[in-house]
């Protein structure tokens, strides 16, 4: 048995663990002598190894869903999706609803039947006022409304606060427009809804600046 | 002696490395998700489970149920999970982003149980506690041949002192599991918020990252092709 | 034929001091390792008869399924694994460093530590405070009293290995390094991310997975084939083959091995990137079995007829066999075809099995029957039992494995397709189970051949400690059927 064995085993010498790290330290320092000047091991490893990271690489690529933490389907790209994706709408009224029962908002006056309260507060059920211009709708609920005002034959003098960007409440454009939206279809109300960009051109360009409340007369101005 | 500190050194960078791009990239972005606010609703999404289920949790973990059951449903394709009713739509991390010790599994001996708080269908009494706490302390009465075991340690069989308990279930156990006369079985304390916990499970709200789903396109021929390619 | 391993030459009379300083830890977690292993094996013997009988110690909340389930696994991993595991490293880091430990009592403190958190850990499972955690279902405080102890018994074996004589560094030196280096920080890192401050959500399941794939693969992998690496050579006394390849196997499973854990998750609700990421790295890992087949397999194969016939021998050939058949199909089943009809089946218990019994328990089992009686100073005083642990052990691992395999492909079956026909309807769960009965029933008459074995083991090593320690100063080993090394 020669010490160079065809498969690269050699005798431990004295069996001793010494012996074992000096067979050992050789055989890592001195490559055994490759036949026909290539040894076929390594180049298959390596070939393995090249086709497993080209395997693999492939196989990740495919996979990958987008790299996105809210992707669970592997199959799924955000990007192609985003392009014919549906921005899950809110509904305006649902929201508009909500948005007047909120405790200390609407409702809390006007009362969730919208008929107001006799003499104090003014009704929004079939109110020329909910119904008519929006333009006067969207300042009223903006700024608010000091002092006296008629609805349906009815003269009602009190004070009425600002919703908009910049009061207490601070709503955005958008959910002044689902509020308005929603009394403008409620209690038999058939106006047409209201738009968020009215909303912001309202406030932003043509009443722009303004902080106090409106009076009915200032609002009547207005077309 | 160097040859030996690369090696420490390689070994910390391989750790570090594989830590960092399994976990700590992971933690920046999965594991810092935040709740969903639903404008329609005025809700932040998950819900917290009420007190009485979270403490079922408790008692859920404790007694080793994960061994048998997942709580994770796969996504329609895959498996048929949402044929079995086991749940509306596939799980996504959200709705687990509230639990101190998350559970998915990792044996189907049992069902998976992520929407056990909502099975109604057909089975009569399900959604109510009378089948969990039948179920619980003897399955074969509710599910003849299931190979999971009584829990009758989750009720105390005790004498009837003055009234009988309004809790008692003797009444929905037939014959053969009625107690001594004079004797009441009531569900332990455990027991009823285990319960509590199981039919709190139900994952209903809809998140936006649940339609994240790959849908094969079906106009023209290609369609038909990628959609079986994708099976 | 001149003996390479004569035990009177002066190579073995250096050995055999080495082989003395380790006798006490190294008897201590044998003994330790063969206690816990009995027990655990009781343990799973009554979670797998609970499987096809419920009703079977029912009304024991101690012992229901789920909890002695996380019992048994935590007890066989951190009891019989463990122990082994350090009995291993110990007599392994002494031997190719030809250093003597020193002080050896105080590994038998740590041990006793070690065993002690185990203790207080299992009745804590079987009591309802584990954590719910596969791989670290042990309660908070025990993991605690499980790292000090550890730590302790790693820097006295990386002192050993400090004290090393020869400049090069056998592979098996390497892997030994790997493992404990490793496990500190996974532990620790999986402690404090899972139960002292759990992270939130899905990222759980993430760091479970790294810390059970790392314990697996790095701790037990590590210490499992620096054994068969050392052993290989030194029962055959043939040089490994190809050892010039095998830096490229350790440097591969390294850099690439920790990324495979997740690939457990196909399915679940954790970003989809991450699984197959996983999965993609975890195919680099058939580069390393084909390392460590080119490197084992053909000296194995150089054996001699006597050597051959030497337990120790077919344990580590069986470990080499399982190793390799376990981690293939461990990357085979995480491809997503596979995972959608196998993912929660027994078929991961079988791989498990294969695994954690057939690779590691069995180069375990090879290993002690070749290091105790060095350390000890005697022969087995019952080789019989030697011959009938190994075959028990075989055969029952063998048929469990099958029968979980086979139990296992049937439930992906029933689970995860439809039944042919139109308007066909899902398979319940229970008629699915009701299915698998015989399989399960199977797996459980294999635990109760693998018990005999395990009995055979701790009978064998008990009257072997004993009867060293009666017998006072140990003597130079004398050749026996299990103990031809020098």
């Amino acid at each position: 048995m020669s010490s160079q064995d065809q498969d690269s085993t050699r005798p431990l010498g004295d069996g001793s663990d010494a012996s074992l790290q000096a067979v050992h330290a050789d055989l890592a320092a001195n490559k055994p002598e490759p036949k026909d000047g290539y040894s076929v091991l390594p180049l298959f490893l390596l070939g393995l190894l090249s086709a497993l990271i080209f395997v693999g690489s492939i196989y990740f690529v495919h996979y990958r869903g987008g790299i996105d933490p809210l992707v669970y389907d592997e199959r799924f790209d955000p990007k192609k999706a985003a392009k014919t994706a549906t921005v899950a709408a809110v509904d305006p009224i649902a929201a508009g609803k909500r948005l007047y029962n909120q405790p200390g908002a609407c409702a809390t006056c006007h009362q969730v039947t919208g008929l107001g309260v006799a003499g104090v507060f003014p009704p929004l059920a079939a109110s020329e006022w909910v119904t008519g211009s929006d333009e006067r709708l969207i300042r009223l609920v903006l700024h608010g409304l000091v002092g006296e005002i008629k609805v349906k034959g009815n003269t009602y003098n009190g004070a009425m606060p600002g919703f908009g960007l910049g009061s207490g409440f601070n709503w955005s454009d958008e959910k002044v427009a689902h509020v308005l939206t929603y009394i403008r279809s409620e209690w038999g109300n058939a106006a047409p809804a209201v738009d968020v960009a009215k909303v912001t051109a309202a406030r932003t360009q043509a009443a722009a600046g303004r902080t106090k409340p409106w009076t009915a007369v200032e609002l009547e101005a207005i077309p | 002696m160097n040859r030996i500190a690369l090696l420490f050194l390689g070994l910390f960078a391989a750790l570090a490395t594989s830590w960092t791009g399994v976990i700590l990239v992971n933690q920046g972005s999965v594991g810092a998700l935040p709740r969903v606010v639903d404008a329609n609703e005025g809700l932040a999404f998950p819900q917290p489970l009420p007190g009485v289920a979270q403490q079922g949790h408790l008692v859920y973990q404790d007694l080793g149920c994960v061994a048998c059951h997942t709580q994770q449903v796969r996504r329609a394709g895959f498996g048929i999970d949402n044929k079995r009713g086991w749940g509306e739509r596939h799980s996504v991390a959200r709705d687990y982003l509230l639990e101190p010790r998350v559970l998915i599994g990792t044996h189907r001996i049992g069902p998976d149980l992520r929407n056990v708080g909502q099975r109604k269908d057909g089975q009569e009494g399900r959604d109510g506690r009378e089948w969990h706490y039948r179920h619980l302390y003897d399955p074969q009465l509710t599910s003849p041949g299931s190979v999971m075991p009584p829990f009758r340690f989750l009720f105390e069989t005790r004498r009837i002192v003055g009234e009988a308990s309004p809790k008692a279930i003797q009444a929905l156990l037939p014959a053969s599991h009625q107690p001594p006369a004079g004797f009441e079985i009531v569900p332990t304390v455990r027991a009823e918020r285990l319960v509590s916990y199981l039919l709190s499970l139900k994952d209903t709200y809809a998140y936006p990252e649940a339609a994240n789903v790959f849908v094969a396109q079906t106009e023209g021929h290609s369609g038909a092709a990628a959609e079986g390619a994708h099976k | 034929m001149a003996s390479p391993s004569s035990p009177t030459s002066p190579a073995s009379a250096e050995g055999a001091s080495i082989d003395a300083s380790v006798r006490l830890p190294g008897l201590y977690f044998a003994a330790a390792a063969a206690v816990w292993l009995v027990v655990g094996t009781a343990l799973s013997l009554i979670a797998a008869f609970k499987l096809h009988s419920p009703a079977f110690l029912a009304d024991c909340e101690w012992l229901t399924y789920g909890r002695v389930r996380s019992a048994e696994s935590a007890l066989l991993i951190y009891g019989w694994g463990f122990n082994a595991a350090f009995a291993m490293a110990i007599w392994l880091m002494a031997r190719l460093a030809q250093a003597e430990v020193r002080r050896p009592v105080t590994l038998v403190v740590a041990g006793g530590f070690w065993n002690l958190g185990v203790l207080v850990g299992t009745l804590g499972v079987l009591g309802g405070h584990g954590t719910a955690v596969e791989g670290l279902e042990f309660p908070s405080h025990v993991n605690a009293i499980l790292f000090v102890s550890y730590a302790w018994i790693a820097i006295w074996a990386l002192l050993t290995f400090r004290a090393r004589r020869s400049p090069h560094v056998f592979i098996s030196q390497w892997y030994l390094l790997l493992a404990l280096l490793w496990f500190p920080w996974v532990f620790s890192l999986a402690h404090m991310l899972l139960v002292v401050d759990p992270v939130q959500g899905v990222m759980q399941p993430l760091v479970q997975t790294w810390y059970t794939h790392s314990l697996g693969l790095f701790w037990f992998g590590g210490i499992g084939v620096a054994a068969l690496y050392y052993l290989t050579t030194k029962l055959t006394g043939r040089s490994i083959a190809h050892y010039h390849l095998s830096p490229l196997g350790f440097w591969l499973l390294v850099i690439f091995g920790g990324w495979a854990g997740p690939a457990r998750l196909v399915g679940a609700p954790v970003p989809a990137w991450v699984v197959s990421l996983s999965i993609a790295l975890s195919f680099l890992l058939l580069v390393v079995l084909s390392v460590w087949a080119c490197n084992l397999v053909p000296t194995l194969s150089r054996a001699s007829a006597a050597v051959r016939q030497d337990p120790a021998y077919r344990f580590i050939g069986v470990s080499v066999l399982a190793l390799l058949v376990a981690q293939t199909a461990s990357v085979l089943l995480s491809l997503r075809s596979a995972a959608e009809l196998l993912q929660f089946t027994f078929v991961h218990t079988a791989l498990g099995q294969l695994t954690q019994y057939g690779f590691f328990s069995m180069a375990a089992f090879g290993t002690l029957y070749v290091l105790v009686p060095r350390i000890a100073g005697r022969s087995w005083p019952v080789p019989g039992l030697v011959g009938f642990h190994f075959w028990s052990s075989l055969l029952g691992c063998a048929t469990s494995v099958v029968a979980l395999a086979l139990a296992g492909y049937r439930q992906g079956v029933g689970l995860n397709r439809l039944p042919a026909g139109d308007g066909a309807v899902p398979v319940p769960v229970i008629e699915i189970l009701q299915g698998l009965q015989p399989y399960l029933f199977t797996h459980t008459s294999a635990l109760v051949l693998l018990a005999a074995g395990h009995v055979a083991f701790l009978v064998n090593l008990g009257w072997i400690a004993s009867a060293s320690y009666s017998c006072g100063v140990p003597v130079t080993p004398p050749l026996s059927n299990a103990s031809k090394v020098a």
